[in-house]
């Protein structure tokens, strides 16, 4: 395996138990019986959780300002998927800072600013997975 | 009204009302304006369990005690557990979503013979409170002044605050709220309710009703680092114990004890809806430290971009010098 793949498995690595431990950031998990599957218990502990999540949008994080920076180091174009892609990424990060940030003792925003900018992150999660499923479909139609 | 009261004794009488009404108001409202939190002081040499504060509360805050809607909608999957407590609001031995206050009463050994030491127990009101940062909606806020409510009009009724609470404060009653207008059967199941400090009061300068009730004047209230002084203060006089300054990292309720907290835990009465009185360390502290490390990322990103950027730069000029 070369670099490259080494990087993209760890960037989707990443980007899968990002949702997951978002996912988890609700009390689904255990309603709906999958905390009970042996092995997935950790998915009704929120604190655990609550970390997993922070570490993994740290290695999100690192991976798509490197390859952004890559990019745009290069000189490359940015084709119209790529900018759908980049603006959806950028909008969750940009309310991740925000519930990050409220986190922090001494800080705090309206109770309607933390609903939709929590709605916000959870939408755009969803948006990025239909457009990765759309985007997978499209391009094994045309393989 | 006495015929020599006089208009100086009036004046006089007056005055003194106001100073009372203007200082008791006043650590509240300014703590307010100012950001700084406000605190309360429980000296439990001076509570007599006498309940006061219990009805005080029941009384101010009936109006905001849920009604559900009957029959509760079935849920799915059927583990989700209905909690009802409209046909036992009478309960006032633990928290429900109907009693935000209760007593809990400790049977000690003193160098005197048994005692009592009577504790109110309600929200601790933390300084950084898991309940609001960690709901998933919102729902959950904290007040400029520190204490901290659940919107009853946006909770859904998971729970996780209660979860996540080291004390497990919120209960909750199902059959009312949102989720009753979402996906009744699939997502929620009620409104979570505990102490909000009697807000409406606090935000016209009044004290809690609780507070306010009080015989003994075991409760005083004010700005937080203030009563953290005097509940040291008074520890020291008294050779007491303090508790609530460093649980969670800090809350806004300040106990002080004559008896090691740890021997009132070991005697009260602890279980769902009846906090305890361990240590309880920073919830939130391990998830703030790492988020720290993720205002670097960014540019640890951009930095290893760089670097590979000027590591290929410098192999297509080695090849090209190679070439020539």
């Amino acid at each position: 395996m070369n670099q490259n793949r080494i990087i993209t498995c760890f960037y989707r690595v990443a980007l899968l138990m990002l949702a997951v431990t978002g996912f988890a950031q609700m009390p689904v998990f255990k309603r709906y019986y999958i905390a009970d599957i042996p092995g997935f218990g950790w998915l009704a502990q929120f604190y655990t959780t609550h970390i997993l999540h922070y570490i993994f949008a740290i290695v999100f994080i690192f991976f798509i300002s490197y390859f952004a920076s890559l990019h745009i180091g290069a000189g490359k174009k940015i084709e119209a998927a790529l900018f759908v892609k980049g603006g959806i990424f950028l909008g969750l990060v940009i309310s991740g800072f925000f519930l990050v940030f409220k986190n922090f003792p001494g800080y705090r925003f309206s109770d309607l600013f933390i609903s939709i900018t929590n709605l916000v992150h959870l939408g755009l999660v969803m948006v990025l997975f239909l457009y990765l499923a759309v985007l997978f479909m499209y391009n094994l139609r045309n393989k | 009204m006495s015929r020599n009261f006089s208009r100086r004794a009036f004046l006089k009488g007056s005055a003194i009302a106001a100073c009372a009404v203007v200082t008791s108001g006043i650590p509240e409202v300014a703590a307010a304006s100012s950001g700084e939190h406000i605190a309360t002081f429980h000296d439990l040499t001076k509570c007599t369990g006498c309940g006061d504060c219990v009805a005080a509360c029941n009384e101010e805050n009936i109006q905001k005690y849920p009604d559900p809607k009957k029959p509760f909608p079935k849920m799915l999957p059927k583990r989700v557990s209905v909690e009802d407590w409209s046909e036992q609001q009478d309960v006032d031995d633990r928290l429900t979503p109907y009693n935000w206050l209760y007593i809990q009463e400790a049977e000690v050994e003193t160098d005197d013979g048994k005692t009592s030491v009577f504790i109110p127990r309600r929200c601790m009101h933390c300084v950084n409170p898991p309940c609001v940062k960690l709901c998933p909606w919102g729902a959950a806020v904290q007040e400029i002044n520190g204490l901290s409510k659940i919107n009853s009009k946006t909770c859904l009724g998971g729970a996780k605050c209660r979860t996540v609470c080291p004390w497990g404060i919120p209960q909750r009653q199902t059959g009312v709220g949102l989720y009753l207008d979402i996906l009744p059967s699939l997502a929620g199941n009620g409104v979570m309710y505990k102490c909000d400090r009697c807000f409406q009061r606090i935000n016209t300068g009044k004290e809690p009703a609780c507070l306010e009730a009080c015989p003994e004047g075991a409760q005083t209230m004010g700005k937080r680092n203030e009563i953290i002084k005097k509940a040291y203060r008074i520890a020291k006089e008294i050779n007491g114990y303090v508790y609530g300054d460093k649980e969670n990292g800090g809350t806004n309720t300040i106990y002080v004890s004559p008896v090691p907290f740890d021997t009132l835990n070991s005697t009260i009465e602890k279980g769902k809806g009846m906090p305890d009185f361990l240590y309880k360390k920073n919830a939130m502290a391990n998830g703030n430290n790492i988020a720290t490390a993720m205002f670097i990322a960014p540019f640890a990103g951009i930095a290893a971009a760089a670097g590979k950027f000027f590591i290929s730069r410098q192999k297509t000029s080695e090849v090209k010098n190679e070439s020539e």
